[in-house]
């Protein structure tokens, strides 16, 4: 059942990916005539009238504004100008092998940070304070360095790992490790954040107190109270995750989707990169809204909506 | 904060109190300021921060005027130099040279101006509309402020650095454009504490005090709201000058930011990845220079945080 809070939830986010359609459409169409953008000015100007009828561009801004829209809305995203292919072929063809690489990261990154965190919360000291510094620092290192790092010593120097290429389990385990890098700094950091602050609350004392295990006071009371702000993090990271594959696969030359994204910049494909956008905000809202829903199902109270 | 709030509602009052109020504040703000300035001292990590920060701040804006070395200029005798430890202060290339000859270390000085400035410029204009749209988003709700709250959303929705691949696309690579998305794609985060903040001071008593002595509405958001966003809006600031950073690097990593021959610390690593092999300080040096600025500003913004908050129980 959709509650209330959810309903209204998922309108905004229906608002706000139509105002990323908006903002795409005209980006694309603010650097001026895009015949002259596709054929880069190599064309005869009687040539420049038939294409631009040809595509719709005499039209006026809000016509074409309208087709677009109702292009999407369709399913047509329009061709790559370089290959001529579907723009939505080419996403789909990329997106399974970057899913390879970022569901893995994702999955260890949070099995490592709840544990992690919470023992340098419980465990203040010497193992607490170590886990913060390694992670403060871990947060500081940009993945495209961090990539590098592990490339010199684990590739160059010590050849344990191949860096380029796939095949083997072994030509994941440097991609997924750097992808994982900045999320498991920074997730460990807010774990043990919120687990020490609800570690001071009254209910912790209670559950102490009519004599349960500490495992189990951290387990069902410490941390579903602590977990909540780091749920919803994560559904609005997912951006940030798609941010940082980009960079993972530009440095161990992985042909996926990022690599595809930095390609349709790189050769100005607006309509592909209209496409990877748009795949980009639908990702990043639906995994806001699917933490909502994680957020209500752990907390009874929001389930209500009081 | 609860001192200010009683001097700002205080301040609309009669004469006498307010110079009370006013010799109280100076004495508070003196032990306020010399508490702000010891947390950082006296914290080792964040010294060393300030330290390193204060460093490349200061090649950042300076460094054409002190070097006078050409960092973009090949001398293809001394390609591929290691770096020179040893003789430090008689090494002509300290931290070695590139592949077409060109000191590292200049290199990285320079290298960091691009990303350090336009981290710290985009991140003051994303604050400066942030703060105003967030006030105002707080302040009018309805309509005005849920189109406001929406147009922050979508700045989650895609992400600085792939609506800077998309820009890059349609307009090509450049500085202004870069600094202009900044200040327009990362106001979000503002707008939404200043929303929030505004929000719930709005029904506070030195507001309606405010209000029924005849203040306009901009005079209350300005003068007496606006006062007390400025510790949280530091703060975030500080963290968001670290990510502007490593999203231009990023940019230059991937080929899309600022042109090459013009120095930069992505630009820099992107090269030096291809030689890590053979020469390890290619890479290594802009990385770590990165690396350390990105870990002054995220280590003096926690602290920032924690004397902010410290502030609190005086």
């Amino acid at each position: 059942m959709i509650g209330p809070v959810m309903a209204k939830r998922i309108f905004q986010s229906a608002i706000v990916l139509f105002l990323l359609v908006t903002v795409l459409f005209f980006v694309s169409r603010m650097s001026g005539d895009p015949v002259l953008m596709l054929t880069e000015g190599a064309i005869e100007p009687e040539e420049i009238d038939k294409l631009r009828k040809a595509y719709g561009f005499d039209k006026p801004l809000y016509i074409q504004f309208g087709r677009f829209l109702s292009e999407i809305a369709q399913g047509d995203f329009g061709n790559s100008v370089r290959t001529f292919e579907p723009a939505t072929d080419m996403v789909k063809q990329r997106v399974g092998i970057s899913v390879k690489m970022v569901v893995p990261a994702f999955l260890t990154y949070i099995f490592l940070s709840i544990p992690i965190g919470c023992l340098a919360a419980v465990k203040r000291g010497a193992i607490g304070a170590f886990a913060m510094v390694v992670s403060l620092i871990g947060q500081s290192v940009p993945s495209f360095f961090l990539g590098i790092l592990y490339i010199y010593f684990f590739a160059v120097t010590l050849r344990w790992l191949p860096v380029f290429g796939s095949g083997s389990w072994e030509h994941y385990i440097l991609p997924i490790a750097t992808l994982c890098g900045y999320p498991l700094a920074k997730y460990t950091r807010l774990v043990r954040a919120q687990v020490s602050e609800t570690l001071t609350m009254e209910f912790v004392r209670t559950a102490r107190a009519k004599g349960l295990h500490e495992v189990n006071v951290i387990r069902r009371h410490v941390l579903r109270n602590a977990l909540l702000p780091v749920i919803t993090t994560m559904g609005v990271d997912v951006g940030t995750l798609i941010g940082s594959a980009l960079i993972v696969e530009a440095i161990f030359a992985w042909p996926g989707f990022g690599t595809l994204v930095v390609e349709a910049a790189k050769t100005r494909d607006y309509p592909l990169i209209q496409t990877c956008g748009l795949l980009i905000g639908t990702l990043v809202l639906t995994g806001s809204i699917i933490a909502d829903f994680a957020y209500g199902l752990i907390d009874p109270r929001i389930r209500r909506g009081s | 904060m609860a001192d200010d709030e009683k001097n700002e509602s205080a301040g609309d009052f009669g004469a006498s109190e307010s110079v009370i109020i006013a010799a109280q504040r100076s004495t508070a703000q003196k032990i306020w300021n010399h508490r702000f300035v010891m947390g950082f001292v006296r914290y080792p990590p964040a010294f060393v921060a300030l330290i390193i920060a204060s460093f490349f701040l200061f090649f950042a804006l300076f460094a054409p005027f002190i070097v006078s070395w050409d960092p973009n200029k090949p001398v293809l005798a001394d390609t591929l130099q290691p770096p020179e430890w040893g003789i430090m202060f008689n090494s002509v290339h300290v931290l070695g040279t590139d592949t077409v000859g060109r000191d590292i270390f200049v290199r990285t000085l320079m290298g960091g101006r691009t990303s350090i400035l336009l981290g710290f410029t985009g991140a003051t204009g994303a604050l400066s509309i942030g703060v105003v749209l967030g006030m105002i988003a707080g302040w009018k709700r309805g309509v005005i402020g849920a189109t406001i709250m929406r147009w922050a959303d979508l700045q989650i929705a895609l992400p600085l650095l792939l609506m800077a691949l998309t820009v890059a696309a349609v307009f090509g690579p450049g500085l202004h454009i870069l600094l202009i998305l900044f200040s327009l794609w990362f106001w979000g985060p503002y707008a939404r504490i200043s929303e929030g903040l505004t929000l719930s001071l709005k029904n506070r008593e030195f507001v309606e005090a405010a209000h029924s002595i005849g203040a306009k509405p901009q005079r209350i958001v300005f003068r007496h709201v606006l006062p007390h966003l400025f510790s949280p809006l530091l703060v975030l600031w500080s963290f968001s000058c670290a990510i502007l950073i490593i999203i231009e690097a990023s940019l230059s990593f991937l080929g899309v930011g600022i042109p090459p021959p013009t120095a930069s610390w992505g630009g820099m690593l992107a090269e030096g990845r291809q030689y890590l092999h053979r020469a390890y300080w290619l890479a290594m040096i802009p990385g770590a220079a990165i690396s350390m600025m990105v870990w002054s500003i995220n280590t003096l913004g926690d602290r920032l945080r924690d004397v902010i908050d410290q502030r609190q129980y005086l």
